[in-house]
C-alpha cells in the first residue's frame, strides 16, 4: 500500500498543527461558529444529536494492521470504545469531545492517517472496489489511481469550496462494479479500447439524495495520462457553474441534467483542451511509481502437489462443517493468486448495527490481519471488512476466530448483510431510527439456510432523504419519513448499484415500524413463489416489475 | 517601521506576504472618475464596459473589479491595460473566485491580482495557491495574525 513520503507527513502535521490553532481560537471566542464550521467540517467534523462526530478517512478503504490498531485504540480513548465504518470506506467516532479532537488528529497522524476533507463543500474521500488489486476479473489495479486522485484532491486550493460536496469513485473492471460508480458525482471505468490500451471511462452527474440520478457517460475512453487533467476540468465547470442558491440542488448532477450532457461535455472539453500540454498530465513514470506501492510481491509460491493438498484438506473440512461451507460460499471471493482467499468479515450479526466494531474488536482484527492476511485490512462500502489476502490452508482457522469474534455471520450479499445510516439514533437529520429496523429485520431473517436460498439481496435502509443508507440502489430499499412527528418508512424495490445501475422505485404509501418486517416478509415470500429456477430477487424484479409485489402489499392491507 | 507610522497600522491589505497601505481607490457612483483625486483607481466591470475608451486615455493607473461569475472574455482585453484585478468574494464560502483567479493567470495575465470582500485568514493560503498575490481582509481581520496563514504549509501537492 501507500507509504508516505516526508512530505505528505508533513503535510497532514502542519494541517494538525493548524486545526488546533482553529480550535483554539474558536474556543476562546476568536472564530465565530459560522467561521468555524467549514474549517472544522474539512477536518471532518460534524455536531451531532448527541455529540460532535468524527469521521476519519480510510483513502479508498485500505488499512494496514499498525492503522486499524490506531483507530481501535482511538475508540477506546476518546470514545465509547466503539466506531462505525460508513458507506465511504471511512470511519467515524461518536462520542469525541472537541477540545480532544486535535490530538486524535495527531494520533492519527502518527500511523499516516487523517480526517483531512471528509466532509464539507470539497472533493471527498475517493473510493473503489474492495477486492482491487486482487480479484481475477480486473483489467488493472485502481488504487494507484485512487491515490493519485487523492494527493490531488488533498487540499487543491481551487476545489475547496465548492457548490457541495464531491465525490469520485474508481471501479476496476469492464463488467464488474462494486464501487457504485454510477452513483457517483465522477465514476471511473478502467476500461481497455480497440487498440489495447488501458484508459478510463468517464462518467458524471450520478448520486443519491434528494435526486437520485444515473451517471452519464461524459467521455467514452480518457488516456490514463489525462486523468488528472480531465477531472480539473470537470470540476472546474462544476465549481464555476453549479448553483449555489439553494444546497438542495448543489450537486453537479443538477447541474449536468441542467445543462444536459451534450453541452456539459462541450463545456469541460473545451476546459481540458486548454489543460491538456500543461503540467498536469500524468508521466508513465508517475503512475509507475505509484504502482509500486501497490505490488504485493510477498505471496507464497504454491505449486500443484500443494495447492491440491490444501484443496483436499478443505473438501474435508467443508464436509465436516455445513456452517463452514455456508461460510465458504458467501464470505469469501476468490483471489487472483493461487491458494489465496479474500476473507469478508461481517459486521452485520444479529443485533448489532450494521458496520459497528467496538475498539477491542478493531484490535483483534488487526492481530489476525498480521497472522493470516500480510497485515493488511479493506472497509467495503458496504460496510464490511475484508482480509484479501487468506491461504487455503488457513481458512479454517480463520473461519473458528472469526466466529469466536462474531464476525463470521454467513450473510454477505445476502438479505441481511443490510447496508444502514445512523439514523435517528444519532443524526440530528434523521426523520426516522434505521438502526432498530435493520435490527428487527435481521432477527426476523435469522435461518442461514433461507437466507441462502433466497440467494443475493441488497436491502439498504436510510434514515432521511439524504439517503447516506442508499435506500435508491437497493434491490429493497427502506426510507424513514416523517408523517405528522411520527417515524413512518417507504419501501423501494428495483435498485442497483452496480454495472446494471438503477433507482428504485416507491412501493406505495409509508408504513409504521412494526409493520416494516412483515411488509418485508411479504415480498420474499412472493419472490419465492415467482421465482423460476435460480432466478434472483434482481431478476425476477426485473422480469415482472413491481406491480405484483405492490398488488400483493397493498392489496391484503385493504383486506384487513 | 511599521509601528512608526500609525496609518500603516489601520491597514487591511497583504500584498506579496507583506503587510502595505493600500494607495488605490474603487471607484463607485458617489466617488466616479472625475472626482477621484487619486491616481490608482479601481473600476467596476460595469464601468469598465460602458466607459472604457474614456477610462483608457485617462491620466490614471487602472485597476478592474470584477464580480467572480465574470468569463474571461469579458475581461482579457484588459490585461495589458490594468495593473490590478480585484476579485470580489461575497461569501467566504463561495468558490468561484478561485477558479476564476487560476483562469486569468492561466490566461497570462502577470500584474496583481487581489482578493477582496468576504477574506480571512483561513482562506489565504488556498487563495495565494490559486493565483492571487494581494489580500484585503475584512475590516474586523486581525492583519497581524492573518499574514500567518499565508505559511499555514509549507509544502502542497498540486
Ligand atoms: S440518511 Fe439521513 S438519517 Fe441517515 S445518516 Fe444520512 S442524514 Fe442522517
Amino acid at each position: 500500500m501507500y507509504i508516505y513520503n516526508k512530505c505528505d507527513q508533513k503535510i497532514i502535521d502542519e494541517r494538525v498543527a493548524q486545526f488546533r490553532d482553529q480550535t483554539q481560537r474558536y474556543l476562546n471566542g476568536q472564530l465565530s461558529e459560522q467561521e468555524f464550521l467549514p474549517l472544522r467540517l474539512q477536518n471532518g467534523l460534524y455536531i451531532q444529536r448527541h455529540a460532535p462526530m468524527l469521521r476519519v478517512a480510510i483513502p479508498y478503504g485500505l488499512l494496514n494492521s499498525t492503522q486499524l490498531r490506531m483507530l481501535g485504540t482511538i475508540a477506546q480513548k476518546y470514545d465509547k470504545n466503539y466506531g462505525h465504518f460508513s458507506t465511504r470506506q471511512n470511519i467515524q467516532f461518536n462520542w469525541p469531545k472537541l477540545e480532544q479532537v486535535p490530538n486524535i488528529l495527531a494520533d492519527l497522524a502518527t500511523v499516516q492517517m487523517h480526517a483531512i476533507q471528509t466532509s464539507g463543500n470539497c472533493i471527498r474521500n475517493v473510493t473503489t472496489d474492495e477486492f482491487a488489486g486482487v480479484t481475477p476479473d480486473e483489467i488493472e489495479d485502481p488504487r494507484p489511481y485512487c491515490e493519485i486522485i487523492r494527493q490531488w484532491s488533498t487540499f487543491h486550493p481551487e476545489f475547496a469550496y465548492l457548490p457541495r460536496k464531491f465525490k469520485i469513485a474508481v471501479n476496476g473492471h469492464a463488467s464488474t462494479d462494486r464501487a457504485a460508480v454510477k452513483v457517483h458525482d465522477i465514476g471511473l471505468n478502467l476500461v481497455r479500447n480497440e487498440q489495447g490500451e488501458v484508459g478510463f471511462e468517464v462518467l458524471v452527474g450520478g448520486g443519491l439524495g434528494r435526486t437520485p440520478l444515473i451517471g452519464q457517460t461524459v467521455r467514452v475512453f480518457l488516456p490514463k495520462s489525462d486523468l488528472l487533467s480531465y477531472l480539473e476540468a470537470i470540476l472546474r465547470v462544476y465549481n464555476r457553474y453549479g448553483r449555489r442558491d439553494n444546497k438542495y440542488k448543489a450537486r453537479i448532477k443538477i447541474l449536468v441534467k441542467a445543462m444536459g450532457i451534450e453541452a456539459f461535455r462541450e463545456k469541460v472539453e473545451q476546459q481540458w483542451r486548454d489543460f491538456k500540454n500543461s503540467n498536469k498530465r500524468l508521466t508513465p513514470e508517475t503512475i509507475e511509481h505509484m504502482q509500486a506501492f501497490f505490488n504485493t510481491t510477498q505471496y507464497e509460491n504454491i505449486d500443484d502437489t500443494k495447492q491440491q493438498a490444501e484443496d483436499k484438506a478443505l473438501a474435508t473440512q467443508k464436509e465436516n462443517h455445513a456452517g463452514f461451507t455456508h461460510w465458504l460460499k458467501t464470505n469469501t471471493h476468490p483471489h487472483k493468486t493461487p491458494g489465496y482467499h479474500c476473507v469478508i468479515l461481517s459486521l452485520k450479526m444479529t443485533g448489532h448495527a450494521p458496520g459497528d466494531i467496538s475498539g477491542d474488536h478493531m484490535l483483534a482484527v488487526a492481530d489476525l490481519a498480521d497472522q493470516y492476511s500480510l497485515g493488511e485490512i479493506r472497509v467495503s462500502h458496504r460496510q464490511n471488512l475484508v482480509l484479501a489476502h487468506v491461504r487455503t490452508l488457513h481458512l479454517f482457522e480463520v473461519w473458528e476466530k472469526l466466529k469466536a469474534l462474531g464476525f463470521a455471520t454467513a450473510n454477505i450479499g445476502r438479505l441481511t448483510d443490510m447496508i444502514c445510516c445512523p439514523g435517528g439514533d444519532f443524526c440530528a437529520l434523521a426523520n426516522a431510527k434505521s438502526i432498530p429496523v435493520a435490527e428487527d429485520i435481521q432477527r426476523h431473517f435469522d435461518k442461514l439456510d433461507y437466507l441462502h436460498d433466497l440467494g443475493p439481496i441488497d436491502l439498504n435502509i436510510s434514515g432521511c432523504m439524504n439517503a447516506c443508507g442508499h435506500h435508491h440502489v437497493g434491490n429493497i430499499g427502506i426510507l424513514g419519513v416523517d408523517k405528522k412527528g411520527r417515524e413512518y418508512y417507504q419501501i423501494l424495490l428495483a435498485g442497483s448499484s452496480y454495472q446494471d445501475a438503477n433507482i428504485g422505485k416507491i412501493l406505495g404509501p409509508s408504513f409504521e415500524r412494526n409493520e416494516v418486517v412483515d411488509v418485508i416478509d411479504k415480498i420474499i415470500k412472493l419472490y419465492v413463489q415467482l421465482r423460476v429456477a435460480d432466478e434472483s430477487f434482481a431478476e425476477v424484479l426485473l422480469r415482472i416489475g413491481i406491480e405484483p409485489f405492490r398488488e400483493a402489499i397493498y392489496k391484503s392491507n385493504d383486506e384487513k | 517601521m511599521m509601528k512608526n507610522n500609525p496609518k500603516a497600522m489601520q491597514t487591511n491589505l497583504i500584498k506579496d506576504h507583506t503587510i502595505v497601505q493600500d494607495h488605490w481607490i474603487t471607484l463607485t457612483a458617489d466617488n466616479p472618475i472625475h472626482q477621484a483625486d487619486q491616481k490608482h483607481i479601481i473600476v467596476p466591470l460595469d464601468l469598465w464596459k460602458a466607459q472604457k475608451s474614456e477610462l483608457i486615455q485617462s491620466e490614471k493607473t487602472l485597476g478592474l473589479l470584477i464580480p467572480n461569475t465574470t468569463e474571461l472574455t469579458e475581461v482579457a482585453d484588459a490585461f495589458t491595460v490594468v495593473k490590478l484585478i480585484a476579485i470580489d468574494f461575497p461569501v467566504f464560502t463561495d468558490g468561484r473566485g478561485y477558479s476564476l483567479a487560476r483562469i486569468i493567470r492561466e490566461a497570462g495575465y502577470k500584474q496583481e491580482l487581489r482578493a477582496v470582500g468576504d477574506i480571512l485568514k483561513d482562506q489565504l493560503f488556498y487563495l495565494s495557491r490559486s493565483g492571487f498575490n494581494a489580500f484585503e481582509l475584512r475590516s474586523d481581520q486581525n492583519i497581524e495574525i492573518a499574514i500567518k496563514g499565508l505559511s499555514d504549509f509549507s509544502i502542497s501537492y498540486q
